[in-house]
């Protein structure tokens, strides 16, 4: 779910995208640093975010000017960690903004913000508490990808809220009409993409449990 | 490029450097943000539309095809605004009315924005984009990472097409049930499809001598400095009118 091109005022482009890129420049240092003692994870990383593109390229109107699709963020988030989820949410909101014209160049701030750092944070956390709980791995996958998911969403309806509270009840009136509206949408494919995540990880135990083991989604040898 | 980028090859801006195109939708996009004159707005509007048709000759197809998926939710999303609704601190009662005025000026603003997006979009690739990052010195490793998403998604996609059309030869997609079954399949077995290609292609590139660097030649283009100077001077006029009429905030 994006908001499209040219629907936020321009002090809130401004804004969110000053606070994005400040994240961003840190996450794109702080990868860049890692990738120098392990090169090979650059084509992971981004077979992961073609991975993601191919998915949030499936689209869903929903009543707020945006659309709705799985992100595959928090898929990224468990085998990845969340900093290069935010350079990977970042490449693939620009290539649909350029490639699709979906989303779009003043809202990547935003966008960005909603889906590549909440999500990706939301995703990381849920997915570590869980672990740490000793909640199985699958359950831990589908906790992650659909909380990480629904965060995405919930920001995305303050963001608008914020950019256009209603005249009457002001932002809380305007938050809970448009989370009101997303949860339509969000809630069922926030539990699908859950889902999709566990079946995921499935195939990827079933056909490459070494690279999970390298990752350190899982341990060396044992069961998850 | 894949037959879902809105990117036109037949474009007679093609062979024009990205940055004279950047230069042209970014100047316009946030002319579009910024100025809040629903005249300005019709008028930047009218400018992109007709440039992107009639000089850059981008197929009327590519264009209305770009612009209508984000016009269609433009027009929804502007529903909320519509009709604002809440409680009156005053009385206590629920009530709402209709703002025609923001609700226009927001999907007008939205149009505006999205016809500039379009028309770099579809006059410029993303191999012609990533060009352009590489020469102001955007970092390597985010470059690096964008060139080899976009290749693997088109491998990635291709994949899609094969594996969804196999489904559909075995009589995979007959049902509902079978549907959501097929897609959850194809899904699940895309990404370690994925990284077995990266996997690959990066064993590939060791036994070339990779370095951790991906370098790439490409066509040399020279900047038109007047294409320039009108596009901006064309900007800058546009920018004085909004400003002039008391109600731009450039």
């Amino acid at each position: 779910m994006h908001i499209m091109e040219g629907y936020l005022p321009v002090t809130h482009a401004v804004g969110w995208g000053i606070a994005s890129g400040t994240i961003l420049t840190y996450c794109v240092w702080s990868v860049g640093r890692s990738l120098r003692s392990r090169p090979q994870d650059k084509f992971l990383l981004a077979a992961s975010s073609a991975y993601m593109f191919t998915l949030s390229a499936l689209k869903l109107p929903s009543l707020t000017g945006s659309c709705s699709h799985p992100t595959g963020v928090g898929l990224g988030a468990v085998l990845f960690g969340w900093r290069p989820m935010v350079v990977s949410g970042f490449i693939v909101l620009l290539f649909q903004a350029l490639l699709l014209a979906h989303g779009g160049l003043t809202t990547l701030g935003a966008n960005l913000f909603a889906m590549g750092i909440a999500g990706a944070w939301v995703a990381r956390g849920v997915y570590s508490l869980a672990r740490t709980a000793r909640l199985p791995f699958r359950v831990a996958t589908f906790l992650a990808a659909a909380l990480g998911d629904l965060a995405t969403y919930v920001v995305t309806a303050a963001q608008l809220a914020w950019a256009f509270p209603d005249p009457a009840g002001g932002f809380v009136a305007s938050f809970t009409k448009f989370l009101g509206v997303f949860a339509i949408t969000q809630v069922p494919l926030a539990v699908a993409e859950g889902l999709l995540t566990v079946l995921v990880m499935n195939a990827l135990m079933a056909y490459d449990r070494r690279e999970l083991e390298t990752l350190g989604v899982v341990p060396q040898g044992g069961t998850a | 490029m894949n037959a879902r980028e809105i990117y036109d090859p037949d474009n007679r801006w093609r062979l024009r450097h990205p940055a004279e195109k950047a230069v042209f939708a970014g100047g316009m996009l946030l002319l579009s943000v910024a100025a809040p004159s629903g005249v300005v707005l019709g008028v930047v509007l009218a400018t992109v539309t007709a440039t992107t048709l009639l000089l850059a000759a981008v197929s009327w197809r590519k264009f209305a095809g770009g612009m209508a998926a984000p016009f269609g939710f433009l027009l929804v999303g502007a529903i909320p605004v519509l009709v604002a609704s809440g409680v009156n601190p005053d009385t206590q009662e629920a009530e709402w009315r209709l703002d025609v005025a923001a609700a226009g000026h927001l999907v007008l603003r939205g149009l505006t924005a999205t016809a500039c997006l379009v028309s770099f979009a579809t006059t410029t690739s993303l191999p012609e984009f990533l060009g352009l990052l590489r020469a102001i010195r955007c970092p390597e490793v985010l470059t690096e990472w964008m060139l080899l998403t976009y290749r693997f998604s088109q491998s990635l996609l291709l994949t899609v097409a094969s594996a969804h059309l196999a489904q559909q030869l075995r009589l995979g997609l007959g049902s509902p049930r079978a549907r959501v079954r097929a897609a959850g399949l194809l899904g699940a077995n895309l990404l370690p499809r994925s990284f077995e290609k990266a996997k690959r292609l990066e064993r590939g590139l060791e036994c070339r001598g990779y370095d951790g660097q991906l370098r790439t030649l490409s066509p040399r283009r020279r900047v038109s400095w007047p294409v320039l100077g009108l596009v901006v001077a064309v900007q800058i006029l546009l920018a004085a009118w909004a400003v002039a009429a008391g109600r731009g905030n450039l």
